[in-house]
């Protein structure tokens, strides 16, 4: 039995214990990935609400659960992306937050914060599903609706426009 | 120090993070070798992918508070999605209880035909009575001499 054939048959004996064992295992992972694409941790959150009860509402009955939930998180997510245009407000309110921050590592992360805000959500969340959640070019693509080889090519430009935004010194700090 | 395989320096990435076909990483890497270019970028691409590793820009610290907690829904929001679970939960237990019902009374018939037999049951009956009520007025009111 997969994963996701577990969830349902668990969520159709007892809906509220089946959708707390959903909510353990995606609930996190969800929000993180909405905050990747939309630079707003509030946002992010209202995002994986409407994300699960649509899920209830919907009763979808999917091959894989963990795609479906991206799927329809990163679709409420670009939606308020576009409607709203939010991107540039977001993007300079992060700015504003990390240039604040006291942590050690605050210049490379102010460096790095603002690198990222120069991405597209689509690399964002392409770069996110990489490199935070590790899922294949394949899976990746099943997630965001294009060819496996688009997203390898969307990589590779947001890796390219983050190497040109990072200064120098960053960079070099890394390799050294 | 231009590189003149823009085609394959587009699938470095797809190298660094282990996509690459075999045949693709072979001859990419086999031209990294020989191509000052693609080496910069190659150290480049490598030194982003830590940097994100190292300091993710999607981790809630940057933006606001730094816990476990920043990355769970508020206590609100889990309230409102699990008591639509629990609406849920009781219309399903409701209904399969009343499917369940109704199928034990189901004899197979429609409903229809049923109460057109009650009907024709009261009918009946009722003319049965008014029969024997007949009968015994009838003899009331015009009694037969037994004997002359």
């Amino acid at each position: 039995m997969s994963e996701t054939e577990d969830f349902l048959a668990e969520f159709d004996r007892d809906p509220e214990m089946g959708l707390s064992a959903i909510m353990l295992r995606f609930e996190k992972p969800l929000v993180r990935h909405a905050r990747a694409v939309l630079l707003d941790n509030e946002v992010a959150k209202d995002v994986v609400q409407e994300t699960f009860i649509r899920f209830l509402t919907e009763k979808p009955r999917p091959d894989n659960l963990g795609g479906w939930l991206y799927r329809v998180s990163r679709n409420l997510a670009l939606d308020i992306v576009r409607k709203e245009k939010r991107r540039m407000r977001l993007n300079e309110g992060l700015e504003t937050h990390r240039e604040a921050s006291p942590e050690t590592t605050a210049t490379l992360r102010v460096d790095l914060g603002r690198a990222y805000t120069k991405l597209t959500p689509e690399q964002r969340e392409v770069v996110f599903l990489k490199v935070q959640e590790g899922l294949s070019y394949k899976e990746i693509a099943d997630t965001i609706g294009k060819p496996a080889g688009t997203v390898g090519w969307m990589l590779h430009e947001a890796l390219k426009t983050l190497a040109t935004e990072l200064r120098p010194e960053t960079l070099a700090g890394v390799r050294s | 120090m231009k590189c003149v395989r823009e085609d394959l320096k587009a699938h470095i990435t797809d190298v660094i993070v282990g996509e690459a076909e075999p045949s693709v990483r072979t001859e990419v890497l086999a031209h990294i070798g020989s191509c000052a270019s693609c080496q910069a970028d190659q150290g480049q691409m490598t030194a982003v992918l830590e940097l994100l590793k190292e300091a993710p820009p999607w981790v809630a610290s940057v933006a606001g508070p730094a816990s476990e907690d920043a990355d769970a829904l508020s206590v609100i929001q889990r309230q409102k999605i699990e008591s639509l679970a629990a609406r849920r939960s009781t219309t399903e237990s409701s209904s399969a209880s009343s499917s369940s019902s109704s199928k034990r009374k189901d004899s197979g018939l429609p409903a229809s035909w049923l109460a057109m037999a009650a009907s024709l049951a009261a009918v009946g009956i009722a003319l049965m009575l008014a029969q024997r009520s007949g009968e015994k007025a009838v003899t009331v009111e015009s009694p037969v001499p037994v004997s002359s």
